[in-house]
């Protein structure tokens, strides 16, 4: 009887230790990287809590639908820690998007996309952002982290589709590292400036991608925004014009030589900014909506 | 028609020129006031020799570089001088830092200040050096004097920490000024806590950081040795002047005009709604001191 029992609890244990492994991102992690182990139980964040951890860049995550995080630190004496963040953004398209917030080369080492730095890896892979970042860095701490960041990818099994969006951008000239993904209207402004205030309306249902675009006479840029319904297109692109109050063409030259463009058809609508002259400008739109 | 961007500037201050008045040096001691220079002082001294090898501050260097800077800004004869042109002996004093553990504002110089501050004649226990927990702090709650002292960097939603920001943890609730990326952060500057109490003005630009990566917004490949102190009174001016430092090293290293983003709206804000201070190149007089290599100013 007394067995039974024994062999009753130890079993209900390991299958509830299963579960709970099974639950969150945790299990993407692995209980130890070499020398390092986890010291603190790991630390959990959601949408109410996120400005606890990261201060005020929680806003850029909550901008992108962020479910939750996962923080776990690997520690080992004498040497820096390791700092592993696993955010779970809902849908694959937050998780690039985040990813290219920061990005500035595309690489392909990890996951979907990674961006490795000294002392950092940032990838994205299905609906998850992951951060491996070491206090400071060294031979031994850079091996490391690769090689959690290798295990962390390899243990995702999710992958995702880019937002439709960013697969629209005419490739021809295009740095790829530069594109970013976005549904809030601060990051419309990256390479340039176009105007303080939410211009063409864009909100968290509006998919919307930036991009730089190389030229001998240096970069332009393309936004592209597919809005949820025709009314918001065309608010969209009379909120600009209204805005560009000098302007009252579509195609117009700027200071400098340089063009801008803009068309709309159905949901989308498409803005080039200083193409090197005219041509570029409406190639450009032409590559964007072609049966036009 | 070849077509003029618009002006940012143009359409902030068409719709707040009358802001801009009353307050403009509200953080003016008085005793610097009788100038009359409607321009606001920046002084701008830079030793790189303060960041040793191994990232650490050299806590002399730093501490003769911010005296140098105070007696250039108050236009007194000596280091003594110039302090009790800024505080008085009866103060009490909280010294508003930063903490941020990836870039804080150096020890050192928090300890040079607090030794200044000493030396002029205010007690130990009138002086508090604190950043998150200002509110609640009793001596921030009885403070008559203000100094702010921080770092700059960029930040992933106001563009920029700035000295303005730094001020955030005077409201309870920071995520209340987070809307529109940040663009009301000077509302913190005319709390009852803080109205009319800062003193001095320090921007840190030993390694600044001008762009971020990442959740926690930071690598050391985006700082570099700058080795400089920005001081002044007026906090949108020495925000200004950083600011243009940040977005001259983005050109630098990005070989392009790279703007910083978001934009530190708040900045511009500052000037145009809540006349903190002034934005305006034009209404700011730079005094450079010490090293002048590579200053991208």
């Amino acid at each position: 009887m007394m067995r039974s029992s024994l062999w009753f609890f130890f079993s209900f244990l390991l299958v509830m230790q299963a579960l709970a492994s099974d639950k969150g991102p945790e299990k993407f992690l692995p209980p130890g990287a070499g020398d390092w182990k986890p010291v603190e139980p790991d630390r959990y964040y959601q949408p109410d809590n996120l400005f606890d951890y990261i201060n005020g860049g929680a806003e850029l995550y909550l901008s992108y639908g962020f479910r939750e995080v996962l923080s776990r630190r690997y520690e080992c004496p004498g040497k820096p820690y390791i700092q592993v963040e696993i955010f779970d953004m809902i849908e694959p398209a937050n998780a690039y998007g985040i990813y290219t917030q920061t990005r500035e080369k595309e690489g392909s080492e990890y996951g979907q996309g990674s961006q490795v730095l000294p002392g950092a890896v940032l990838f994205w892979k299905g609906p998850y952002y992951i951060s491996v970042i070491s206090e400071y860095e060294t031979p031994e701490s850079e091996e490391m982290i690769r090689w959690l960041a290798a295990t962390i990818d390899h243990r995702i099994a999710a992958s995702g589709e880019m937002p439709p969006v960013v697969r629209a951008l005419p490739r021809n000239g295009l740095d790829e590292g530069s594109v970013v993904y976005f549904r809030h209207y601060v990051w419309a402004n990256r390479y340039y400036y176009i105007a303080d205030g939410n211009v063409f309306g864009i909100e968290n249902d509006t998919h919307c991608c930036l991009g730089r675009y190389a030229s001998p006479q240096g970069s332009y840029y393309v936004l592209l925004m597919d809005f949820p319904s025709g009314e918001r297109v065309k608010a969209a692109w009379l909120g600009y014009w209204e805005e560009r109050a000098g302007e009252t063409s579509p195609l117009t030259e700027q200071e400098g030589g340089r063009w801008h463009a803009g068309h709309r058809v159905g949901s989308m609508m498409a803005m080039v900014f200083r193409a090197p002259d005219r041509d570029t400008a409406l190639k450009t739109l032409a590559e964007i909506f072609p049966s036009e | 028609m070849t077509a003029k961007p618009i002006s940012r500037r143009k359409l902030l201050k068409d719709s707040a020129k009358a802001a801009i008045a009353g307050t403009l040096f509200m953080n003016l001691p008085a005793t610097l006031m009788a100038g009359g220079n409607s321009r606001s002082k920046v002084v701008l001294i830079r030793d790189p020799r303060v960041v040793r090898e191994n990232g650490d501050t050299d806590g002399d260097i730093i501490n003769r570089m911010l005296d140098e800077a105070v007696v250039e800004l108050t236009g007194r004869s000596s280091v003594q001088d110039a302090w009790s042109a800024i505080l008085r002996p009866d103060d009490v004093l909280g010294i508003k830092t930063n903490v941020w553990a990836r870039l804080r504002t150096p020890v050192e110089l928090e300890q040079g200040i607090r030794r200044h501050a000493m030396d002029i004649g205010i007690r130990d226990e009138d002086i508090s050096i604190l950043d998150r927990g200002v509110i609640n702090d009793p001596v921030f709650k009885r403070a008559t004097a203000l100094i702010n002292v921080r770092p700059m960097r960029t930040h992933a939603w106001s563009g920029v920490g700035t000295l303005i920001k730094n001020y955030i943890m005077f409201t309870g609730r920071p995520s209340a000024l987070h809307p529109d990326s940040c663009a009301d952060l000077a509302e913190t500057w005319f709390y009852p806590q803080v109205k009319g109490k800062t003193r001095l003005n320090i921007l840190v630009m030993l390694t600044p950081l001008f762009h971020g990566v990442g959740p926690h917004h930071f690598n050391r490949e985006y700082t570099w040795n700058y080795g400089g102190l920005l001081v002044g009174f007026d906090p949108v001016a020495v925000d200004t002047i950083g600011v243009r430092i940040i977005q001259a090293k983005r050109r630098e290293y990005y070989g392009e005009d790279r703007p910083i983003n978001p934009p530190p709206k708040h900045i511009m804000v500052a000037d145009t709604k809540f006349g903190l201070g002034t934005a305006d190149p034009a209404k700011i007089e730079l005094v450079r001191l010490g090293h002048q290599e590579n200053a991208l100013i």
